[in-house]
């Protein structure tokens, strides 16, 4: 039977375990500053639009521009110093010039004059992979080379041509060209064995047996030889794989290249494969000949340079991604990163939040869950859910290979895990999305990636929007399913109203999300209710600006969340969280929003006074008990 | 519990259709998510790709990407294959799946406790994510 394994994962989270927090019920946000662009003039009203009024200015434009840039080249900027200070401890300058020393040692030169872009591109800090091929001419200094050879040989083969000799010295170009970038091909063949031989012999037995009328089998003895023996040749291609890394690899692994590289296949209409050497009886001159051998090598020429462009992207793409990834590993980089993310004072403000959002959503299940045995359980559950935080790990857990420590997942103990699949990937993604996502087998715990806690010090308004969302996946409708006390029955009159066409017209695919970002508003309001009530707007509006910092269609920090299950997030916005009878009614907004329908937990709407909400210097004051918060239902 | 498994019995079974004319198919999964990326040349235009990307909720999203974008992650992919199927220490038992590769007749599973490899695909699969949109 399959195991089923699944974690809610959302677009934010965060967690940490920390020790039990004891202030519930104090003013968790009063001594929170609140970020500037909530000062702004927005676009609207809050009770009358939250995403107008928290994300666009009076003006119409996003309050918010270029931030997610900024955010993102922060978060690559941790990472790129971090690789400095290994590329240094390596004894380069610094990364950069430890990328151009690996692929100068893998036979690949980077121009004078390099293009940035395309330099970026292949280092992945643009975060989209594979662009065009064209680019390799803009920073490798042989393609670049390739295409200036082959302008001259045109030029050349321009030229008056007359006599022999002439044709003669042609070919001799041709053939210098051809034999010039052919060996540098081979050598860089050699260095990505498992594609020499899938896109080199397997392409070519794929081509001569899909059309093997094309080919006949007499001019093409050596191809079909090597389609007979693919697996052999395959089997020899392993073995030498497996070697990478060892001394002599190199020469071997150019050695076998050379021996397989198959040769251009010909076609009965390849021209002069089988051409008579008379025309209409008559021998051909010598010119004709020459001229007819330019001609082949002419159309062979067509492939050289692209194939070069081609080969030499791709194993300049391996050669830095080989060392990226041994970079990621180092004790220095992993060290570094975690210093820079993870630090003493954030983990206290972290767990302060995260703590807060566990107790008020405790508290409001106490509020709604009526079944004695559900509600106990989800209680005792929410009392070991921990946050995610990331520790150095021990020395012990790394190898010293020539006087450098890299994490050794040998060593690394079973908790590490997480830890050492973050250093693992080359691009180091973990340390540059924006994500947060709660995982409710196994080591259930709700992780806020590093983005997130660099948005925490900003804005510790929008963190605990987020990290409520992510710990309200626990009593969401499918993880209550799955944990056997299935909240289905206390949400459906809740997630009928969203469905409402005057709600959020909520899809059966968003039901997770939207029951979190519910619950969200929740702890939202719990805590915006402690304070002085002209605060409250530009706190609520404080604590959804994360919604307006990214654009779900556009922004690549966050990367493999579930974008289509979420709502537009001006929906999310002003359709949940603007929506909520709590957040309304301490807001000292009318009880119905005039855009969209009003939805919430009937036996959850906070019991605070309509008007007149509490004042300044009442927001530290004795705040209400659990019986006292919960009581006036309607 | 049994709502669930009926889900993944769909989505299994949604998968199938997929399953065809691909030149390269990688099947992601882990907790929740769900996610397929698939290339196949179009018939109709010289050097186009189309590249299709089915979510957690299988909805499907196609674009066109060039021979040279379509060269370079079956390259990536390959050398991924080959790690996995020539380069692994060791089986793991109960292999919980991770990641699936398919290039041609070629297939690997990525199993979660390979951590290593995982984490190396990680940077892949999120260049593949960002490709979709
Ligand atoms: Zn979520």
């Amino acid at each position: 039977m399959k195991i089923l394994k699944y974690n809610v994962l959302i677009l934010f989270c965060v967690a940490a375990s920390i020790t039990g927090y004891s202030q519930t019920k104090n003013c968790l946000l009063c001594d929170f500053k609140m970020p500037s662009e909530s000062s702004k003039p927005g676009g609207a009203d809050p009770c009358f639009d939250l995403f107008e009024a928290s994300c666009m200015g009076a003006d119409g434009k996003s309050k918010f521009q270029g931030d997610p840039e900024k955010l993102s080249n922060d978060m690559l900027n941790t990472v790129k110093e971090a690789r400095d200070k290994t590329a240094k401890e390596m004894g380069f300058k610094n990364i950069d010039d430890a990328i151009k020393n690996k692929l100068k040692s893998a036979g690949i030169d980077l121009r004078d004059n390099i293009d940035d872009k395309a330099f970026k591109n292949l280092k992945n800090e643009d975060g989209t992979l594979w662009q065009t091929t064209e680019d390799s001419r803009k920073i490798y200094s042989s393609v670049e080379q390739c295409v200036k050879d082959e302008y001259e040989l045109m030029n050349a083969s321009n030229g008056t041509l007359d006599g022999a000799s002439a044709l003669k010295d042609l070919i001799k170009k041709y053939e210098a060209f051809n034999l010039k970038y052919h060996s540098l091909t081979i050598k860089l063949y050699a260095k990505d064995i498992p594609n020499f031989v899938n896109n080199n012999i397997a392409t070519q037995c794929k081509q001569l047996k899909n059309s093997s009328h094309s080919y006949k089998p007499d001019e093409n003895q050596k191809a079909l030889n090597a389609c007979e023996n693919f697996e052999k040749i395959k089997r020899q291609a392993i073995e030498l794989y497996r070697l990478e890394g060892t001394a002599d690899y190199d020469k071997k692994a150019e050695e076998f290249v050379q021996k397989n590289i198959p040769s251009e296949l010909q076609s009965n209409n390849t021209p002069f494969a089988s051409k008579p050497t008379k025309t209409q009886g008559i021998e051909k001159t010598e010119t004709e000949k020459l001229r007819e051998t330019i001609e082949a090598l002419e159309k062979k020429r067509l492939n050289v340079c692209p194939t070069l462009s081609s080969v030499t992207a791709n194993v300049a793409r391996k050669v830095v991604q080989d060392f990226f990834e041994k970079v990621s590993k180092s004790k220095t980089t992993v060290d570094s990163l975690i210093e820079a993310h993870y630090n003493e004072s954030r983990k206290k403000q972290a767990a302060l939040i995260f703590n807060s959002a566990k107790a008020d959503i405790q508290d409001l299940v106490g509020a709604f869950v009526k079944d004695n045995q559900k509600r106990g359980d989800i209680l005792d559950g929410y009392d070991s859910l921990e946050l995610f935080w990331m520790e150095k790990p021990k020395d012990s857990a790394y190898s010293t290979i020539d006087g450098i420590k890299f994490l050794d997942i040998e060593k690394a103990n079973t908790k590490g895990l997480a830890i050492v699949e973050a250093f693992s990937d080359p691009s180091l993604s973990f340390f540059r999305e924006l994500n947060a996502f709660y995982t409710a087998s196994g080591y259930e715990r709700v992780t806020m990636m590093p983005a997130f806690l660099h948005v925490l010090e900003k804005n510790p308004y929008s963190f605990l929007s987020v990290v409520a969302h992510e710990v309200g996946h626990k009593i969401g409708p499918m993880v209550s399913k799955v944990k056997d006390y299935d909240l289905g029955p206390e949400y459906r009159e809740l997630l009928n109203c969203y469905k409402d066409s005057k709600s959020i017209k909520l899809k059966e695919v968003q039901t997770d999300e939207v029951i979190a970002d519910y619950i969200s508003s929740e702890v939202l309001a719990r805590q915006i209710q402690k304070l002085p009530s002209e605060k409250r707007k530009q706190a609520l509006m404080s604590s959804v600006e994360l919604y307006c910092l990214f654009d779900q269609n556009k922004h690549h920090l966050h990367s493999i969340s579930c974008t289509s299950i979420h709502p537009e997030n001006s929906l999310r916005v002003s359709g949940i969280y603007g929506s909520n009878p709590s957040i309304r009614k301490i807001m000292g907004c009318e009880k119905d929003s005039p855009k969209f329908k009003t939805c919430g937990l009937k036996t959850s709407i906070l019991n605070i006074p309509e008007v007149g909400p509490a004042k300044s210097e009442n927001a530290n004051s004795k705040p209400k008990t659990d019986s006292e918060t919960n009581k006036g239902v309607r | 519990m049994k709502k669930i498994m009926i889900i993944l019995t769909f989505l299994f079974s949604a998968t199938s259709t997929f399953a065809q004319p691909y030149l390269l198919e990688v099947h992601f999964e882990k907790n929740k998510l769900e996610h397929q990326y698939l290339i196949k040349k179009d018939p109709q235009k010289d050097n186009k790709y189309i590249f299709t990307f089915v979510n957690e909720k299988r909805e499907i999203k196609n674009k066109h990407i060039t021979s040279g974008q379509f060269e370079q992650i079956k390259n990536e992919a390959n050398r991924l294959l080959w790690e996995n199927q020539y380069r692994n220490p060791s089986s793991f038992d109960k292999c919980k799946e991770y990641m699936t590769l398919k290039i041609g007749n070629e297939k690997t599973r990525v199993c979660q406790q390979n951590i290593n490899l995982t984490g190396k695909s990680y940077g892949f699969l999120n260049s593949l994510h960002n490709l979709a949109k």
